[in-house]
């Protein structure tokens, strides 16, 4: 499969921080993959993105979409690249409209050949109407599917979101997730997606690329990494109070946590799963009576929690 | 050259990068039209002055060794008037896109540096050059002046290189700044300090000495008597100033072009 990015090395040092924010970074993204960055606040993942995308140049290492090096000779491979930044930049004293033509002339688009295609999308993220006001009187989810629109001119190859839920309400989200699918199914379109929502990254991507503190963590499917980090939790409900402690003590093994609280005891461990039906057997045969067990499927969250910690805000 | 051809030319002009920075900065310097009423109004101010109680008053004013009238004299300095007052714009502009993150956005496009500080001179120098001019165009329509044709063009030379220069000097200055409020205030409190500390509305020989002392660091000074030589005495006398506006310019674009480089490498 070709790849659509591939970053060897790649570091980014600016003089204002005394660590690199982007610190050796060596992956690569094949075409037509959705994949999610994940990483706490200052993990690198805007740098990264800014990388990709050819507004910064890497200090050390290299960066190439679909073969080319998007920083140098004007960047011609900008072309294929949409972006939504994070900070949601617009000439906000601008009709919104004005900064939708802006960005097809930088691209080189012209506009009667895709003002077809631009009105079709406004009016699929409601802002058929408020496109013709000034920029700065929109509201921030209008300006977030904005960007959005401006980042899907000319069809890009590749597509560099970086939140573009921040600010959504549930349906813009579903919009959002809705026209991705359509983008990789319809023109196989590679996407990488950074977001505060984790459960969002786990429904949509195919693999996720974890960092901090601007290294590689994990780049691998969510539900792998769920199942090898997510950690599988039991929350058992017993019959009689005074059986939780007998419970307990069964279950007095090291890489097991057992959290007692009135009649339920959760256990949450790696091989909870493989436990439970020799852990059901015991019990019954020790007279300890179960009355519910529910079973809590590892999830990506879990598992990014685990790899870097909690201390940070996700 | 084939029709083909020359319509090919056109299309990839029409869509280089540079052509895109040029349609960017004509809609920011042209649509906000807070920004170019309070260019306008100073200048029309100065105009309805001069054309009710100044004119009348002064009468003549000597300079150069020769007696003019005094709306010959005061003419360039309402040029340099609405000159700072579109470099005012300009700057503001200029500041405006680093505070929305614009820059960002910009180097997302396939867009050359080069292409970018071309296109953003271009325009705001054209900009100001047009604001200069129409501001001359209103003096015409309210004064009489009897300069030779070769005056015209040293004064239309003269404004094209002060607008060059002052354009250049207020992008530096937007672009040296990090705090829009420090900005703002200093090219504010500036505009009217350099305008009247500057042989503008009288001659340097009634200014008192400390007026004096500055007009002769002021660049509004050059841009005044550059535009003023030329009307009342041609290219002979205005050439000298035109070469040193020529000289601000080119200084100032290099130390914008580099100072901009260097912040877009710290994206």
């Amino acid at each position: 499969m070709n790849q659509a990015v591939q970053a060897r090395n790649l570091v980014k040092r600016y003089k204002s921080m005394q660590r690199n924010a982007v610190d050796g970074l060596t992956f690569h993204i094949a075409a037509g993959a959705v994949i999610g960055l994940l990483g706490p606040n200052g993990a690198g993942k805007t740098t990264l993105i800014k990388l990709i995308c050819g507004v910064t140049v890497p200090s050390q290492g290299s960066v190439e979409v679909f073969g080319a090096n998007p920083a140098a000779h004007g960047g011609a491979a900008k072309r294929g690249i949409g972006v939504v930044h994070q900070s949601g930049p617009f000439d906000m004293m601008l009709p919104a409209i004005d900064n939708l033509r802006i960005a097809a002339r930088f691209k080189g688009l012209r506009w009667r050949d895709i003002r077809h295609r631009v009105d079709e999308l406004l009016a699929a993220f409601g802002l058929d109407t408020a496109v013709s006001q000034l920029t700065f009187t929109l509201s921030g989810g209008e300006l977030k599917r904005l960007q959005v629109i401006r980042a899907l001119l000319g069809d890009p190859s590749l597509l560099l979101l970086d939140e573009p839920s921040a600010g959504l309400d549930v349906n813009g989200r579903r919009q959002v997730w809705a026209l991705l699918d359509e983008l990789r199914r319809q023109y196989g379109t590679t996407v990488l997606w950074t977001s505060h929502y984790v459960e969002e990254l786990e429904r949509n991507c195919q693999q996720v690329l974890i960092v901090n503190h601007g290294r590689l963590v994990k780049f691998a499917a969510p539900r792998d990494l769920a199942e090898q980090f997510g950690g599988h939790a039991a929350l058992l409900s017993l019959a009689r109070p005074h059986d939780t402690n007998r419970l307990a003590a069964l279950l007095g093994q090291p890489e097991l946590q057992v959290t007692v609280s009135g009649r339920r005891v959760e256990v949450s461990g790696r091989d909870v799963r493989a436990l439970l039906p020799t852990l059901l057997t015991a019990a019954r045969a020790l007279g300890i009576g179960i009355d519910t067990i529910e079973y809590r499927t590892p999830s990506l969250e879990d598992a990014f929690l685990e790899l870097v910690g909690t201390g940070h805000d996700t | 050259m084939t029709p083909d051809a020359g319509r090919s030319i056109r299309r990839s002009l029409l869509h280089s990068d540079a052509a895109a920075v040029m349609y960017r900065e004509y809609h920011l310097l042209t649509r906000n039209r807070t920004n170019l009423l309070l260019a306008i109004t100073p200048s029309a101010v100065y105009l309805l002055l001069f054309a009710t109680s100044l004119s009348r008053l002064i009468g003549h004013v000597q300079y150069g060794g020769q007696v003019i009238d005094y709306t010959e004299f005061a003419v360039p300095a309402l040029l340099l008037s609405s000159m700072l007052a579109a470099s005012t714009t300009v700057g503001t502009s200029l500041f405006q896109e680093r505070l929305g993150r614009m820059d960002i956005e910009l180097w997302s496009h396939p867009l050359r540096r080069s292409s970018y500080i071309t296109g953003k001179i271009l325009v705001s120098t054209v900009l100001i050059l047009v604001q200069s001019l129409a501001a001359l165009g209103v003096a015409l329509m309210v004064f009489t002046f009897h300069w030779p044709a070769g005056h015209w063009a040293a004064v239309l030379c003269g404004t094209a290189v002060a607008s060059m220069a002052f354009n250049g000097l207020y992008l530096l200055l937007a672009s040296l700044f990090t705090d829009f409020q420090r900005f703002t205030v200093t090219i504010n409190v500036v505009a009217p300090v350099l305008l009247f500390a500057s042989p503008s509305f009288y001659p340097a020989a009634q200014m008192a000495p400390v007026l004096q002392w500055l007009s002769w660091a002021n660049p509004v000074t050059y841009g005044i008597t550059c535009i003023r030589d030329g009307a009342l005495f041609g290219f002979g006398e205005a050439w000298p100033w035109m070469f040193l506006l020529l000289s601000i310019a080119a200084i100032t674009y290099l130390l914008i072009g580099h100072s901009l480089m260097a912040r877009s490498a710290e994206l």
